[in-house]
């Protein structure tokens, strides 16, 4: 098995969301298939977002369908839902015999519609890649492992936004501070900006 | 009433008429995200943009708005910030020359979320014997800003800092269309 997925190269290959997104809105047409792996804390909120943005990429009507009623149930609501793209979760009370029933019924994954996305705990991938061998290859390589927050402003980036604040007005975040202290810090937006970059959000209340 | 009042009379009503019929309402900050990422992403896949995919993901940022230090305000960034308009600070690159940056507020305490502030600017390819980047700046600045007292919070900046007239009612996503796909960079300027 270790050799298999070796091949199809699914060992830690990270995405971001928004990598995962652009993958969706590249993606051939057809019934194509993707895993992503999301720490188990995180599972929910990772699927709240993606209910939000995958129907902009996959450009077609989205559904979220839960497998908390075991493989068999899945599939059923799969085959009744009228949705083109669907986002599947709630897999982790799946033991190795759910997964096999799953393996067995992958056919009916293929509805000639846009296919859809697994988003399921490391647990989880471990059961499926060990259960649903066929499933597994007919994913190919589309296993991925989710890079949190990489969409968020890095401490790198908060600095460079900081120096070009210094640069723009001549003044040290020493002086902003001292100015906001004082209650004679100018309106303009950039200097609240400011303060918070230095987490100093709080002198923002004594302007008022 | 004297010109000067009248004058602010009408900006009064230019800018009521010109927020009331944008489109600023939005679902919340992360699909706006979203939409901003595809529309971005379609831009390079046609060649209009330089960036590459990655490029794109590497400029475009969200997070907690840094200008209101309140739970449940946002800001999607696109570049880093740019008052010199220098090329060493991360931007997106046109094809034709062009290149840009933004950022936007977004308030997400209510039912519904709103954007409330933002700001757009585009800088055209210099002229030979230009010593400035010429450009088109387009602000919602935020509630209460000083120009909101004036009825200019929405306004845009022709080429430059100093000069504000009223914006058209423009959304962030139209905005983000006409930089990609509405403005026109001839080769030989038109004859003055």
């Amino acid at each position: 098995m270790d050799n298999l997925l070796s091949f199809l190269g699914v060992n830690n290959k990270l995405s971001s969301v928004d990598e995962l997104l652009q993958r969706i809105g590249s993606r051939p047409d057809g019934n194509i298939w993707m895993i992503i792996v999301v720490n188990i804390d995180d599972i929910e909120s990772v699927v709240l977002d993606l209910q939000d943005t995958i129907v902009i990429f996959s450009e077609c009507n989205t559904g979220t369908i839960s497998g908390e009623s075991g493989a068999r149930d899945l599939i059923n609501q799969i085959s009744k839902a009228l949705e083109e793209y669907l986002l599947l979760w709630q897999l982790e009370s799946w033991d190795s015999n759910e997964w096999k029933i799953f393996d067995a019924l992958r056919s009916r994954l293929d509805k000639e519609n846009k296919g859809g996305l697994l988003v399921i705990s490391e647990q989880a991938n471990s059961l499926m890649i060990h259960n649903a061998p066929n499933f597994v290859s007919w994913l190919g390589a589309r296993i991925y492992y989710l890079q949190k927050g990489a969409e968020i402003l890095s401490d790198e980036e908060c600095d460079r936004r900081l120096a070009a604040l210094q640069e723009w007005t001549g003044k040290t975040n020493d002086e902003v501070i001292a100015l906001a202290e004082n209650r004679q810090l100018p309106t303009d937006p950039e200097y609240g900006e400011w303060l918070i970059l230095l987490n100093r959000g709080d002198l923002l209340e004594r302007q008022k | 009433m004297s010109d000067k009042n009248n004058w602010q009379k009408i900006c009064a009503e230019i800018q009521e008429r010109s927020l009331g019929n944008t489109y600023l309402e939005v679902k919340n900050a992360t699909s706006l995200w979203a939409e901003i990422l595809k529309c971005l992403t379609t831009a390079s896949d046609e060649k209009v943009l330089k960036a590459k995919q990655d490029e794109i993901r590497k400029l475009l940022k969200k997070g907690a708005s840094s200008q209101i230090n309140k739970k449940g305000y946002s800001e999607i960034m696109g570049g880093g910030k740019n008052f010199n308009r220098t090329q060493d600070i991360p931007h997106f690159k046109m094809h034709n020359g062009c290149w840009f940056d933004f950022a936007i507020t977004i308030d997400e305490t209510g039912k519904s979320a709103q954007i409330i502030g933002f700001d757009f600017e585009i800088r055209f390819p210099q002229k030979e014997g230009e010593t400035k980047v010429p450009f088109l700046r387009i602000d919602l600045n935020l509630p209460d800003h000083n120009n909101d007292v004036r009825n200019l919070r929405f306004h845009l900046h022709p080429s430059n800092d100093d000069i504000m007239i009223h914006s058209p009612p423009m959304s962030p996503l139209e905005i983000l269309h006409m930089f990609l796909y509405g403005i026109n960079i001839p080769d030989k300027p038109r004859a003055s």
